[in-house]
């Protein structure tokens, strides 16, 4: 049965491999070495512009892979990736600082405390998001980044962009399609094969 | 039944058709294609504000120091070694720690009874701070434990002046909206409650202590004197 699902092109080397978790698991320190090249710049970017500041970023950077080891025997490489595992530790230490932030604040205003806080998880999720929406954009080949940039900057329809691109209908179509399923698959990070 | 396909998915997630009969009584049913025109559409909603933004050309690079206070503080929890072995010492380590940080009566009310000591298990713990740092030297701390096949918060607290009230003991949600009462902290400032099976932890998260006053209402007085979040 082929899945209708917007599916991300997988693109194997672009995402930790099996063998790297195992080791991960096992508590080999090397590939929580590896797992920091491939996903720090990620986390750190998340904690900018999450948190704005220079030294917090690099703090919840900090935090996310300490964590990560800490608690590396909760990963399981067989159920999900190891990227989308280590966001969504970033995304609960964000939450949590960002917690603690309007908890601060609101005390300093009144001592009814808890009424206004907000869970921030929202917001959290919304500053990821865009985080890994650009990810994902600037890995696109540039003729689907060109494609979706029309479609969502522009705002062409797909027969504008052919008109636009000189390229034929059926190929913008299929780039913008591929475009989507990389960008829709942004929490997931390993795209099934297509 | 016939789902929509994906450049039906697209042009309707997108706007550039609107659904016909078909497929809106299709859409009414299936929550799946549903699901996916939605998916589409915050995407193509996110994907416009990055680009109208400005794509940054690269992802920031942490600094070097970054990796370093990594690579010390794993280092020095025990490189190579199998996680099984030393997970369960350090847990038990970190409780002890908590209970010493705690106050001395604390260790003797918890711990004093070696029954119990031998079959709790720790599950979480919380430093319990005032809430926006100050209150002069308040503090304390919150372990739960699963003990006879039941789940037990140890609450502790020092430095407390209770004053024309008493403090009472709750567990928050992380949003503060929902909460349950486990009852009164006594003056030694040490006890401990069972936590109804129903009541999961990682729900309501939050160790709240409250100082209430003696009029009879049993509702949270928002005068909370120390909170702390349970972690594992």
């Amino acid at each position: 049965v082929v899945s209708r699902r917007l599916q991300p092109a997988t693109s194997a080397s672009r995402w930790i491999d099996d063998e790297c978790a195992l080791r991960f698991a096992q508590g080999e320190q090397s590939a929580l070495r590896e797992i920091y090249e491939e996903y720090g710049r990620l986390v750190f970017s998340i904690g900018l512009a999450a948190l704005r500041q220079q030294s917090d970023a690099e703090e919840l950077t900090r935090q996310t892979f300490t964590e990560a080891w800490r608690s590396r025997e909760s990963f399981e490489a067989t159920k999900g990736s190891l990227r989308s595992w280590l966001l969504a530790i970033t995304r609960n230490l964000v939450a949590d600082r960002l917690r603690r932030l309007a908890q601060e604040r609101e005390l300093r205003r009144s001592s009814l405390v808890w009424e206004s806080v907000t869970d921030p998880i929202v917001a959290v999720d919304r500053v990821v998001d865009r985080v890994l929406v650009a990810e994902e954009l600037r890995k696109l080949p540039e003729q689907e980044r060109t494609v979706v940039r029309l479609a969502f900057f522009e705002d062409l329809t797909q027969n504008q962009i052919a008109e636009r691109t000189g390229l034929p209908l059926g190929t913008v179509k299929s780039h913008l399609r591929r475009g989507l399923g990389r960008l829709c698959g942004r929490w997931e990070g390993r795209g099934a094969t297509p | 039944v016939r789902h929509l396909d994906q450049d039906q998915l697209i042009d309707l997630a997108l706007g550039w058709a609107h659904p016909n009969g078909e497929q809106q009584e299709h859409l009414h049913e299936c929550g799946e294609c549903r699901g996916e025109v939605a998916r589409i559409a915050s995407t193509a909603i996110t994907t416009t504000a990055v680009l109208r933004e400005g794509l940054p050309e690269r992802l920031a690079e942490p600094p070097s120091r970054v990796w370093s206070a990594i690579e010390r503080e794993v280092g020095a929890a025990g490189a190579g070694e199998r996680p099984r072995r030393w997970r369960t010492p350090v847990l038990v380590a970190a409780a002890v720690l908590g209970l010493l940080v705690g106050s001395a009566i604390t260790a003797a009310v918890l711990w004093g009874r070696t029954g119990d000591q031998q079959s709790a298990v720790p599950v979480a713990t919380a430093r319990l701070a005032v809430p926006g740092g100050g209150g002069g030297g308040a503090a304390g701390n919150a372990e739960l434990v699963r003990s006879g096949g039941r789940q037990v918060l140890q609450v502790s607290a020092s430095g407390l002046e209770a004053g024309r009230g008493y403090f009472e003991v709750w567990l928050l949600d992380a949003g503060g909206a929902r909460m349950y009462v486990l009852g009164t902290l006594p003056a030694d400032g040490a006890t401990r409650f069972t936590v109804p099976d129903g009541v999961a932890p990682a729900d309501f998260p939050v160790v709240d202590i409250s100082l209430q006053e003696f009029n009879g209402d049993p509702a949270h007085s928002h005068n909370s004197v120390l909170r702390g979040r349970l972690r594992s």
